[in-house]
């Protein structure tokens, strides 16, 4: 048996030299992707109290363990770095091909250091099977992202794709996202959205990322028997089973209605009036008369929840429009119309903003009584207004703690000033507990619990439980929404590398992830007074019964308190 | 007594609670015995007119049953399961 992928590499750019290292990637590493290892190195590397905008601070581009190899939907990559929305550690997630790109290359990671001398420069890295390097990019300088991508397109091979901060990024926006572009006809689709990691890519004069693959194999294995037996028995049960996400999570928004986790009116309400014309079955229905599909965003992904949305005459308009856009760029904003919501996830997606952060920052702006409710137009004014860099729409683009500042207005629903999204932590107090002790911040990806009667002596266990596991998935490669539990991935990686992965071990790895990143936060001057949720959390009660979020302190703390494994950890699917 | 397994996003009105015994001789009258026992439980699964929700599945005894199927006889060990694709992003 071989020993499984070796030779790896990290690729290390210096922006403010324009040069490029391609080192060894350290053998002790080989169980760290994603987000343990975006997590290990910021913390070695990147000093937790420079400034997020600055040479200082440091892009991580990672795929996860898994992904280049023939394992189902396990493509998936991080982007890290110091967040200028939360001025803490940041991993956001995204699917698309870079990570898979990178991987067959052998390339763990890119971390970028530095910054361009110049800050109207722009510069792209370009990775390929000839090499790595740093190339003018001029030219493309204020590019919105489609049409970037439509350009390089026809500058590169037909196998190249890419990863691009928009203007948002370029002004430095603090809801600035990192767009990756996806399998069918590669738009710049996927979104590391939270967290402004776009500013920091383009506050480095980075504008795009090109990885050319051309020829380069499917990882193999050490042993490949054993993990062609995983990869199809995984994929065997997964389509002969209950395929959660099978209509795209559009498709939860009357399940989330019905549990009040559905936000109106910046979040005045967790119902909304127009949950019918904001259901993602009106999406899969226009696919019968104006084209359009679900799709999967990755080659080799067996979920394809994502959908791909004509508009009225059948042309192209966006892809994965989600459930939390749906939320906070609709039902928040009080805007009725699935197709208003795809216009702005569109414009989202080219100016590259966080549709979350975005949404709640309009939404902010409406309830201050500075435009109107479900003013659909006006909203998008406003998207493109951001790409513009004037007051307004620097407020609005940096996102919902800068617009209740602009506003004065009182309610901001964040935490760690970050967002809140669509799932409410007052009918999910679990959930609310992740936002107050994960070093993410108000991120439902960071372990979601979707159980309103969990009774409080369960909370701070179902919230660890939650976090190491999605930590674990996000290190991976392994998309969310395939569901693997941390028996499934530690099966993965024992046949990867032709080890054994103990229980211990892979409850070890999802812990440091987590510890690493607590530690850089502690850096970054976070104390146990920021592990909490908004004022307006715990004042605006909402549900049936009207329910607050009211988790004492002592168990929120407790989740960040290392309990002894249960069962359940192992066999636990993630949720994001 | 069949038992009904209900799953975590609709164990708020059975605060936390996710399997039940019930008195019942059909699908609904077990629904029904979950509802008695815990209001708004019911609402999650059935809409009004008694259809069932677009985001709640039944399984009885592991196989997927349509609403023509509550009126489907049960045995004192049958399980009716609910299923709730309720989570994403």
């Amino acid at each position: 048996m071989s020993s499984g992928p070796s030779g790896d590499k990290l690729i290390r750019v210096d922006m403010t030299r324009q040069s490029v290292e391609v080192v060894d990637f350290p053998d002790g590493w080989r169980l760290l992707g994603g987000r343990a290892l975006s997590a290990r190195i910021l913390l070695a590397e990147c000093d937790p109290a420079c400034d997020p905008l600055g040479p200082e601070n440091i892009l991580v581009m990672a795929p996860g363990v898994l992904s280049g190899t023939a394992a189902p939907t396990s493509g998936r990559i991080s982007i890290g770095g110091k967040s200028p929305l939360t001025g803490g550690i940041k991993e956001a997630n995204a699917g698309g091909q870079p990570g898979q790109h990178l991987m067959k290359l052998g390339m763990r990671g890119v971390v970028v250091t530095g910054a361009a001398p110049d800050p109207e420069r722009r510069y792209a890295l370009e990775i390929s099977a000839d090499g790595v390097r740093v190339v003018p990019a001029d030219e493309y300088k204020g590019m919105w992202n489609y049409a970037l991508c439509e350009a390089l397109h026809q500058r590169y091979p037909e196998s190249a794709s890419f990863i691009s901060c928009g203007p948002a990024g370029e002004l430095g926006l603090r809801g600035a996202s990192v767009a990756c572009t996806d399998q069918d006809n590669r738009y710049p689709a996927r979104h590391a959205a939270r967290g402004g990691l776009g500013a920091v890519m383009g506050k480095k004069g980075l504008k795009y990322v090109m990885i050319d693959p051309g020829r380069a194999p499917v990882r193999e294995p050490a042993d490949r028997k054993g993990f062609a037996a995983l990869c199809k028995g995984y994929t065997k049960s997964y389509l002969g089973g209950r395929q959660m996400f099978k209509r795209g999570t559009s498709a939860v928004v009357p399940a989330a209605n019905a549990l009040h986790t559905f936000p109106y009116k910046n979040r005045t309400s967790g119902r909304s009036p127009d949950v019918e014309t904001l259901d993602g079955a009106r999406i899969i229905e226009s696919f019968a008369t104006r084209g359009g599909r679900m799709h999967n965003c990755m080659t080799g992904c067996i979920v394809k929840c994502s959908n791909v949305v004509h508009d009225a005459q059948g042309r192209y308009k966006t892809s994965a429009l989600e459930f939390e856009t749906l939320t906070l760029l609709g039902s928040n904003c009080a805007i009725a119309s699935w197709e208003d919501v795809a216009d702005l996830d569109r414009l989202c997606d080219e100016v590259g903003l966080d549709t979350i952060e975005t949404g709640a920052a309009i939404a902010i702006y409406m309830d201050a009584g500075r435009m109107a409710w479900g003013d659909a137009e006006g909203a998008k004014k406003l998207v493109a207004e951001i790409a513009e860099g004037g007051e307004l729409g620097r407020a609005i683009g940096n996102g919902a703690v800068a617009t209740g500042k602009y506003t004065g207005h009182h309610r901001v629903p964040e935490s760690r000033g970050q967002a809140i999204p669509a799932w409410d932590p007052r009918p999910l107090k679990a959930t609310g507990i992740t936002y107050c002790t994960s070093a993410m911040g108000a991120d439902h990806t960071a372990g979601l619990i979707v159980n309103p009667g969990l009774p409080l002596d369960r909370m701070a266990w179902e919230s660890q439980k939650a976090q190491i596991v999605n930590a674990v998935c996000d290190s991976s490669g392994f998309c969310q929404f395939l569901q693997p539990s941390l028996d499934d991935i530690r099966g993965f990686y024992a046949a990867l590398y032709g080890i054994p992965v103990s229980r211990d071990a892979i409850h070890d790895l999802g812990w440091q992830c987590l510890s690493d990143e607590w530690e850089f936060n502690d850096g970054a001057g976070f104390t146990e007074a920021d592990d909490k949720l908004a004022d307006c959390m715990h004042e605006d009660a909402i549900g049936d019964p009207p329910t607050v979020f009211d988790v004492p302190r002592e168990i929120i703390q407790a989740a960040k308190r290392r309990m002894p494994a249960r069962e359940d950890l192992f066999s636990s699917k993630s949720t994001g | 007594m069949p038992r009904v397994i209900i799953p975590p996003p609709f164990q708020g009105p059975t605060r936390g609670q996710g399997e039940l015994k019930v008195e019942g001789r059909t699908v609904r009258e077990c629904l029904g015995a979950v509802e008695a026992e815990h209001s708004g439980f019911l609402a999650q699964v059935l809409r009004e007119d008694g259809t069932l929700q677009r985001f709640a599945k039944l399984f009885v005894n592991q196989e997927q049953v349509g609403e023509e199927s509550l009126d489907t006889a049960l045995g004192i060990d049958d399980e009716v399961e609910i299923l709730a694709a309720i989570a994403g992003g």
